[in-house]
This record gives structure tokens, sequence and C-alpha cells, in this order.
């Protein structure tokens, strides 16, 4: 895909900010967004994945019924908001459902590795989505996804011992 | 927490002293976007990440962190300081003047593990509202971008001090 001229603008404002010795914040190779499609695009299909995988845990391991539950209630929720945000910005809707990668294993550390992606996909979005509303409903959305890996990660330490 | 997290905020603003235009924002009013706002907005967030610091040197100095949370409490100050040192290069490559901190935060109080731990929750609770209100008016893209990467590290730091508080995470 052709870089749109925000993308050459963004690309331009990240390599100043690469300049900076210390915007430690910014990852060196943030992901590239040209519009609000592409992030929402982005965030649906990544969303599945850790939908699929959180089914595969939580199915090897009963214990984890609560927490696949919590998380996927809150995933239908923020689906059913960008939904209305495709609505406001007047972007054809998303297609109704995203196809997960098969032969998923039941892997705490991809598990961790998939909600990672998802929370970049969310922040590195933002500034591609140009709607102050949107942009905030998104990042409260990345709030909660970040919690969710946080939530993992303290598990990945439980087990870890 | 006993205290709501809109007197904490209050309360924190109000030690930071943040400006009208940032206050504004974050009781929920629309203020147009500019660079100046931008600039008020990084401003605010110094300040925040300022006390945020204090309370972190505050409990490491004084073996203040039970040893189980000591070395989250070592990554939590090395997050802050990354995002003050961020923001403040941020600042400066837009002329404007980063605010230092301040000389007090009223942090004696916090004298014990357990009252350290819910302020050093608050303050995340609040630098994490903070941003979340304020990142849709932020104009500028890189800033933005860097603002949503610090918006995930307070995430994870008040997700680590729920629960090492007892408050549900999920």
């Amino acid at each position: 895909m052709a870089a749109s001229p925000r993308t050459q603008s963004r690309r331009a404002a990240l390599r100043a900010a690469a300049a900076l010795p210390l915007l430690a914040a910014v990852p060196a190779a943030a992901e590239e967004y040209a519009d609000a499609t592409a992030v929402l695009a982005a965030i649906d299909r990544l969303e599945a994945e850790v939908a699929a995988r959180l089914r595969t845990v939580a199915a090897a391991s009963p214990a984890a019924a609560a927490l696949s539950a919590s998380l996927l209630g809150d995933q239908a929720a923020f689906r059913a908001e960008r939904s209305r945000l495709r609505r406001r910005l007047g972007l054809a809707p998303a297609p109704d459902a995203f196809a997960a990668p098969e032969g998923i294993d039941a892997d705490l550390p991809a598990l961790r590795a998939a909600l990672d992606r998802l929370v970049y996909a969310h922040a590195e979005g933002l500034p591609a989505v140009d709607d102050p509303h949107a942009v905030q409903r998104l990042a409260a959305h990345m709030v909660e996804c970040a919690r969710h890996l946080t939530v993992i990660d303290l598990w990945l330490e439980a087990e870890r011992g | 927490m006993a205290e709501s997290r809109r007197a904490a905020l209050r309360r924190v603003a109000g030690l930071a002293g943040l400006s009208l235009p940032v206050v504004d924002l974050l009781g929920g009013a629309r203020v147009r976007a500019s660079e100046g706002l931008d600039l008020e907005i990084l401003g605010a967030a110094l300040a925040l990440e300022h006390h945020a610091l204090a309370i972190y040197e505050h409990g490491l100095e004084r073996g203040l962190f039970p040893p189980g949370l000591r070395d989250y409490a070592v990554e939590f100050r090395g997050d802050h300081l990354g995002h003050r040192d961020t923001q403040v290069a941020l600042m400066e490559e837009r002329g404007g003047r980063a605010p230092e901190a301040k000389r007090d935060y009223g942090l004696g109080r916090f004298d014990t593990a357990e009252r350290l731990l819910k302020e050093a929750l608050t303050i995340e609770v609040v630098a994490q509202d903070a941003y979340l209100r304020l990142i849709g008016n932020i104009r500028t893209d890189d800033y933005q971008l860097a603002a949503a990467f610090i918006l995930v590290d307070e995430v994870r730091h008040a997700t680590v001090w729920k629960r090492a508080t007892g408050a549900r995470i999920y």
C-alpha cells in the first residue's frame, strides 16, 4: 500500500522523535497505519487471535475459565463500540468474523505475545485515527487490553515462582 | 481505595499545580486542540511524573516496599524516569519550559508499606485517568504515540499495585 501524505507525515514525526535520545517510550519499530480503516482492521484481526488463544487456554485449564470469560466479555463490548466508531467515522462495517490462526495450543506465553501485539496495535494506531472521540475510546480499550496483558504477566510470573 | 478516583484526581491536580485548561479537560470540558494545549498537557503529565517519582523514591529510600514488591517499585521508578525524560525532551523541542519537581509532596504520612502502596496505587490510577482523558486532545502525532505507550506503562503499574493491595484485577 502506498503511503498516504498523513503516513509520510507520521513517519517524519517518528523519525524526529527517534532522534531524541531519551524517547524511550516509543518502540523503535512502530507499525505504520495509513488510516482508521487499517487500524480497526488490525485490531479486529489481533483481537480474534487473542480470543481464540484465550478459549484454548481456558479449555485446557478450568481454573482459567473465569478469567477467560471476563476478558472475552470485555472484547465483546470493545467490538460493539468499534462498530459504533466505524459508523461515526463513515467507515464500512467490519466483516462478521475474523479467522483465527489454526492449530493453536494452550500456550500462555503465546497468549501473552498476542495480547502484546493487540496493545501495540491500539497504541500505534491512535495517531492515524484523527478523531478525538475515537482516539479517546480506542485508548480506553487499549487500557483494558493492557490490564489483560498485565494479568497474564502476573500469571506467568506466578508459574515461574 | 477510600478516596474516590475523582477526589484523588482533584487532590493530585491541586498538588501538581496544573494549568486551568488542563484542569478543565480533566473535568470533561471541550478545549480546542492546539500546539499550546499540547504544551499544557505535557506540563501536566510531567507534574504527575515528578509526583510519582517522589513516591517511589520515598518508599525505596526508606525500605517501605515489601521484599516481594521492591523489584516492581524499582522497575516502575525506571519507567517514570523514562516518561519524565521523554516529555522533558518533547517539551523543550517545542520551545516549552519543563516544570521542575516540587520540593515537598507531603509524603511523610506514608510511613508504612500499606499506606505507601495505597498512595502508589492512587498516583498510578490518577496518571492513568489523566492520560486517558487528555490523549484525544493531543494534536501532534509523536506526542500522542509517546503518551499511548506511557499510558500502557501506567496501566501495568496500577494493575500490579491493585493486586498487591487485594483489589480485583479482572
